[in-house]
């Protein structure tokens, strides 16, 4: 199995009157076919604006990739026109969101709505095109497709309108899915369905999803790697029961103690103290230096650099020694 | 959940309202009342008891009797009858003089707001114009420029009236444009059309259809308006408007030639705002 998605030094840069400040700086990651890879960190950190461009959809017009390639199968799609990246959307790459409400129209049944995909990249009449709908819905698990699909979204509960979503990203057959935060907006119990239904799809259909999330406990349930995500890089990188058991980072040290655990009694949960930097006002050298008690001069005044720690553990802490002897 | 924020999710509810399971009474009421007139117009050649244009001097400017329930006017001729085949008149001038600047105006009004920059402004700016002459005065312009007539009303009023659906809508457009479900369906790989009219179109309607209802009373009452001043419907022709206009000079010995075509067009307003009403209620529009 190889790379289906290779992401290197990739940089978003955010252009206003007065100057241009870089808000994704430097991030490599790579998708294995099959794996989830789970991208970490707090909001602001960048993870949202790393998939909307590899999606080649940035929100704003004063967004703009500056640097680095994307590259789908060894292509790098940053250099597609328009016109030949609406074929990648949906076709290669599917995208779900947080919210699965806001993102269905309202005025259109589920089924019109996951058909319009296979009616527009594939152009399947009208009829074949809701009964794969229906076969879709089936898929992702809604009870009764043949009726549902004529539903409008008000009439599914919100995990059903997220397993709607699901099917109408799946609906091509897209070989990578990127899901933004999926299973934020639904209750936990629903957000484990949604779960084990993304590594379903996963193993059916060889998938490779890239999970982003700011839920340690969803990345634990979910990902076969990790990626952390702090002031628009990456700071660490491994598998995932490595990361979660040996954290190499004093930031994902800090997010992974101040995850609430069910089992023990209760405790006042560790915090990170200060906030996340502002993209204005990025520090200086390692971007986690003021909030960081390991902090020392090279720190503040030198960029890190992501390097590996261990076989297949990469991070960007200059002290990580240090971190693991104070553990 | 706190209790303010529990009070702003309740539906508003006025105490005096009435509703019939999950739609509010005002449209039924105004459905109901808008669709007897559809009736009459439809059928105002069974119903009518005389002809509307029969003059008849022997029953001039009788006073509501069993043989003219509403009188008949300075030729003889029966008030309700020239007032159900006036109803044609006056609800096609109300649905025809509203489709038009909606069409319009909202093709427009969607163009300026999905593509923005130049095109955007130059059509504002535009629209500024038309928006700085008071209406009545700016249709009766317009029709003074042409002849007067129902074809020039209708000319008039798409030039004057597409202002209100282009700006509703560009608002909506804007606003829908980079709404989660649009980004959904670009991340889906869409084109420009079919987001334009699949997606953002049908949600960017809801105010104008709304607001559509409430229009129609008033190109009705300017159609009558403009009738009655001359320039629009031309006598003989029963519209009501005209039948005013006809009256007045008998206002105070035939008070029934004004009295029941005002009535008609105060009931077909009516029922108009009562459906714009019910239906504003019904899709969560606030005007």
């Amino acid at each position: 199995m190889g790379d289906i998605l290779q992401v290197e030094n990739l940089a978003v840069e955010v252009v206003t009157p007065a100057r241009t400040l870089r808000a994704v700086d430097g991030v490599t990651f790579s998708l294995d076919e099959g794996e989830v890879l789970g991208l970490v960190g707090e909001s602001g950190s960048g993870k949202t604006l790393t998939c909307r461009a590899v999606i080649g959809l940035l929100p704003s017009r004063r967004l703009r990739i500056a640097g680095g390639a994307i590259r789908l199968d060894g292509h790098d799609i940053t250099r597609l026109s328009e016109d030949e990246m609406r074929g990648v959307r949906g076709r290669e790459i599917g995208m779900i969101f947080q919210n699965p409400t806001s993102h269905l129209d309202p005025l259109m049944t589920i089924g019109n709505q996951i058909a319009e995909s296979l009616r527009v990249h594939d152009g399947l009449p009208a009829k074949e095109a809701l009964e794969q709908a229906a076969e879709l819905l089936r898929q992702v698990g809604v009870p009764d497709p043949r009726t549902r699909v004529h539903n409008y979204p008000h009439e599914f509960s919100g995990g059903m309108r997220q397993r709607a979503m699901i099917a109408a990203a799946l609906a091509c057959r897209p070989r990578i899915l990127i899901a933004d935060e999926p299973t934020t907006a639904l209750d936990v119990t629903v957000q484990a369905q949604i779960l084990r239904l993304l590594l379903e799809l996963r193993d059916r259909r060889g998938l490779s999803i890239i999970l982003v999330t700011h839920d340690l406990g969803v990345v634990a349930q979910a990902c076969d790697a990790i990626a952390v995500m702090y002031g628009g890089q990456i700071v660490e990188r491994a598998a995932k029961a490595e990361l979660l058991r040996r954290p190499l980072h004093p930031y994902s040290r800090g997010l992974i103690a101040s995850q609430p655990g069910s089992a023990e009694p209760l405790r006042e949960l560790p915090t990170i103290p200060g906030q996340p930097p502002a993209i204005a006002a990025m520090p200086s050298g390692c971007r986690f230096h003021p909030r960081c008690s390991l902090a020392e001069d090279a720190c503040r005044h030198e960029p890190p650099v992501l390097a590996a720690a261990a076989p297949g553990h990469e991070t960007a802490c200059r002290r990580w020694t240090a971190l693991v002897e104070a553990a | 959940m706190t209790i303010a924020t529990l009070e702003r999710a309740l539906p508003e509810r006025r105490p005096w309202q009435i509703r019939f399971g999950n739609h509010p009474a005002v449209l039924y009421a105004g459905a109901g009342v808008v669709f007897v007139w559809f009736i009459v117009a439809v059928f105002a050649d069974v119903i009518a008891p005389y002809e509307p244009n029969a003059h008849n001097l022997k029953e001039v400017l009788q006073s509501p009797n069993w043989a003219h329930w509403l009188g008949t006017d300075n030729f003889g001729r029966d008030v309700l009858s020239r007032i159900i085949h006036g109803t044609r008149i006056d609800l096609q001038m109300g649905i025809v003089g509203v489709a038009l600047p909606f069409i319009i105006g909202t093709m427009l009004g969607a163009i300026a707001g999905y593509f923005g920059g130049i095109v955007d402004n130059i059509l504002m700016r535009i629209l500024d114009v038309v928006l700085a002459f008071p209406w009545l005065v700016l249709l009766m312009a317009i029709i003074s420029l042409l002849e007067p007539g129902l074809t020039s009303f209708y000319i008039a009023i798409t030039l004057v009236a597409w202002v209100s659906y282009a700006r509703l809508v560009r608002s909506q457009v804007l606003v829908l444009k980079n709404s989660d479900f649009v980004v959904a369906a670009r991340n889906l790989g869409y084109g420009h059309a079919r987001i334009m009219f699949r997606h953002i179109l049908p949600n960017a309607l809801v105010p104008s259809i709304v607001f559509s209802m409430s229009d129609v009373v008033l190109v009705i009452l300017a159609g009558s308006a403009i009738s009655y001043l001359g320039l629009g419907v031309q006598p003989p022709t029963a519209e009501w408007g005209v039948m005013i206009a006809a009256g007045q000079n008998f206002i105070f010995t035939a008070w029934w030639m004004t009295t029941f075509p005002g009535l008609a067009i105060v009931f077909l307003a009516l029922g108009f705002s009562l459906l714009a009403d019910g239906l504003g209620e019904k899709l969560g529009v606030r005007e």
